[in-house]
């Protein structure tokens, strides 16, 4: 029996607000399979983990697991399933942006021919757990996929697993852990030794009894030597976020512009370390579990689908018709983006699709009530970046504090004047990052340009130097050659 | 009478004294805090978009700006566009200029592609690339390096076969802009109108 206590949280989440959470819409029916579609399709640039290049090409044959993309960074996508890679063309895809760009299209044929990488076996370090990792495509789940494996440097002391899944709606990672209790206790574990972690914490809301007592039941069978700590949290929206999950589970703030992991943490969701899990078996990740909910679907339920089904699949498996939907939501109410074009493919971050009419306010002008800065979480004072961004004002946002901003959108949500408040604050942190961005490009252009410069002078005076030398050669021997004729006469 | 002479005297060598070491100290000071070149051309280049195009009709961005440092025109820089311009006059405190009307404005982040099936390999493209932003060997295809290229065009007219073209910087995923709320807002006010109509 592994060593553990739960807990209940002494922290407060500053800030925050509590939802009706509609989360018993999608587990009235149990989570099932979907059928294998007749069109998978995954964006060569957007699979998570940046910018890649395909390496199958129109006509190949790939099998369930075969490599299809290699990111820049080093991550590798597989197909889902074994079949024909048809196409590789500008598609829709499952992306804030709403725009198209190249994707692999890939019919499944049906068959069952895969591919397995080699199974890892104790003992490895983190170094070969980190190649496993990127090899196997595993992402971090939180929806940023940003490439979760930078984080797993030595020193790190605590591992928190982010069962506190507070979005309204979603209940994927719930649903994961339950099923797949075992798997993400294991993956959890693993990584723990190869890392030398010796406290693992587990942040879950206490409206979540189900995953509880599955943990509890796996804990009391499992073999290790290191401690589990299970908080209870109090289900208040956006305890779930990075930064406030590891300021309630441990009480340590982390500094703005530093990331949790300089502090000796690592946060992973449920979905990250099962994947793991099975990337040390030698499984290459090729489905995930998607939360199918909202009152416009006939049958909301959790679905097990191959990554790059199409959306339209799915809310037919949700039993109902794409055609009377005019747009879905990717993620949860809160941070979630809209689609509307439902040939896009589901990717390993896509964790939601929620239907729902929603009747929209129109916007009207700021009040100052403040009610926005009393439940920011980082609180920000988020009308005054507002009146900075409407204004066009980029600088004076950032030093009210844009870039800690988590977009968690409890303003948008209590604003009296349905103010869009978090786009305003999305956009303003992307304006940001292309500014910086720009900056970084001139100036090493201007860093080229000036070595280029200074090579070309350098040249130029070799070979001004070497022309010299000769010249100087050939006037001695012209010299040599007067002085002998004139000797001789 | 001698105490008179004697303190015109001091008086004298305590100035003169002083005379001296603070001349010393001026020699010095002229000496260790030499400001080498204008201490205003590295601001300026730092506002330049360094895509050194020489639109402005100097060879390069640092050149630009040491001309505007010694009094050439602050509008001439066509990729930078206006908001460059009013960076400058805002430095220099000096009234901003409208975008030099000859000059053709980029509206457009462009970048050179080498049609790879037509280089012959000439390098005359290498050579012109003000930020070596093009690798390739002798009579072997060339090609850009995208991420490097700052789209200058300084490339396109030497190239005798014509296989240089310029096209939209490609999008990755680091490149995209959301949404402006104020469509989204405009999008809401739309779908209530319809639910009411």
């Amino acid at each position: 029996m592994a060593d553990y206590q739960i807990r209940h949280c002494e922290r407060k989440l500053e800030g925050g607000i509590y939802t009706e959470t509609y989360k018993a819409l999608s587990t009235a029916e149990p989570c099932s399979f979907v059928n294998t579609p007749t069109r998978l399709t995954f964006p060569i640039h957007f699979s998570g983990g940046g910018p890649g290049e395909s390496i199958v090409s129109i006509g190949d044959q790939v099998a369930k697991r075969t490599p299809i993309i290699r990111c820049h960074s080093g991550i590798i996508h597989v197909a889902s399933r074994a079949g024909i890679v048809v196409d590789i063309t500008d598609h829709a895809m499952t992306h804030p942006s709403g725009e198209r760009s190249s994707c692999i299209v890939i019919e499944p044929d049906g068959s069952d021919t895969q591919e397995s990488l080699n199974p890892l076996s104790w003992p490895f370090d983190a170094n070969t757990l980190r190649d496993r990792a990127i090899e196997a495509g595993v992402l971090g789940l939180s929806g940023a996929s940003f490439p979760s494996l930078k984080r797993w440097i030595d020193g790190t002391t605590t591992l928190i697993i982010n069962g506190a899944e507070c979005e309204p709606y979603i209940t994927a990672d719930d649903t994961l852990m339950q099923i797949d209790t075992h798997s993400m206790i294991r993956g959890a574990y693993l990584l723990s030794q190869a890392l030398d972690i010796k406290t693992i914490v587990i942040g879950i809301e206490n409206n979540k009894p189900e995953a509880l007592t599955a943990i509890e039941g796996v804990l009391k069978q499992y073999h290790s030597n290191c401690f589990f700590d299970i908080v209870l949290l109090d289900p208040k929206y956006p305890s779930g976020s990075e930064r406030q999950l590891v300021w309630l589970t441990l009480g340590i703030e982390i500094p703005t512009g530093s990331r949790s992991v300089e502090t000796g943490v690592i946060v992973h969701n449920p979905g990250t370390l099962i994947d793991l899990s099975r990337a040390i078996d030698g499984k290459s990740i090729t489905d995930r579990l998607v939360t199918l909910t909202g009152q416009a679907l006939a049958r909301p339920r959790n679905v097990i689908a191959p990554i790059g089904t199409p959306i339209t699949d799915l809310i037919e498996a949700a039993g109902t018709d794409p055609e009377l939907l005019d747009s879905i939501t990717v993620g949860g109410p809160m941070m979630g983006f809209a689609i509307t074009d439902f040939a896009a493919g589901i990717t390993k971050t896509t964790n939601c699709l929620l239907a729902r009419s929603v009747e929209l306010q129109p916007e009207s002008p700021c009040i100052r009530c403040g009610a926005c800065a009393t439940v920011c979480p980082v609180r920000l004072q988020p009308q005054l970046m507002l009146f900075a961004l409407k204004g066009g004002a980029l600088n004076h946002a950032i030093h009210e504090g844009l870039t800690d901003c988590v977009e968690c959108a409890a303003c948008d949500t209590v604003c009296p004047s349905h103010i869009p408040l978090a786009e305003w604050f999305r956009l303003g942190w992307f304006q940001t990052k292309e500014i910086s961005a720009k900056r970084l490009r001139s100036s090493e252009a201007r860093e080229r340009f000036e070595t280029r410069n200074l090579r070309l002078k350098r040249i130029a005076a070799e070979q001004d130097l070497k022309r010299l030398t000769r010249k100087a050669k050939s006037s001695e021997a012209l010299e040599k050659a007067r002085k002998a004729r004139e000797a001789a006469s | 009478m001698t105490d008179g002479i004697v303190s015109i005297g001091a008086a004298v060598i305590g100035l003169s004294a002083i005379g001296l070491i603070g001349g010393l100290l001026l020699q010095y000071a002229s000496k260790a805090f030499k400001v080498n070149g204008n201490p205003l051309v590295d601001p300026i280049d730092a506002l330049l978009p360094q895509t050194q195009c020489g639109q402005c009709g100097h060879p390069g961005c640092k050149p630009y700006a040491e001309a505007i440092a010694y009094g050439e025109a602050i509008n001439l820089c066509p990729p930078g566009g206006q908001a460059t311009v009013d960076r400058i006059a805002n430095l220099l405190g000096v009234d901003s200029l409208a975008l030099d009307a000859d000059k053709n404005i980029i509206e457009q982040d462009l970048v050179a592609l080498i049609i790879e099936d037509e280089c012959i390999g000439c390098t005359k493209c290498i050579q012109a690339c003000p930020v070596d932003a093009i690798v390739g060997a002798t009579k072997l295809m060339h090609t850009v390096i995208m991420d490097d290229c700052t789209g200058c065009d300084l490339c396109v007219d030497p190239c005798p076969v014509d296989c240089i073209d310029m096209v939209p910087r490609p999008k990755v995923s680091n490149f995209w802009t959301p949404q402006h709320p104020n469509m989204i807002s405009s999008d809401r006010f739309e779908r209530i109108e319809m639910k009411h109509g």
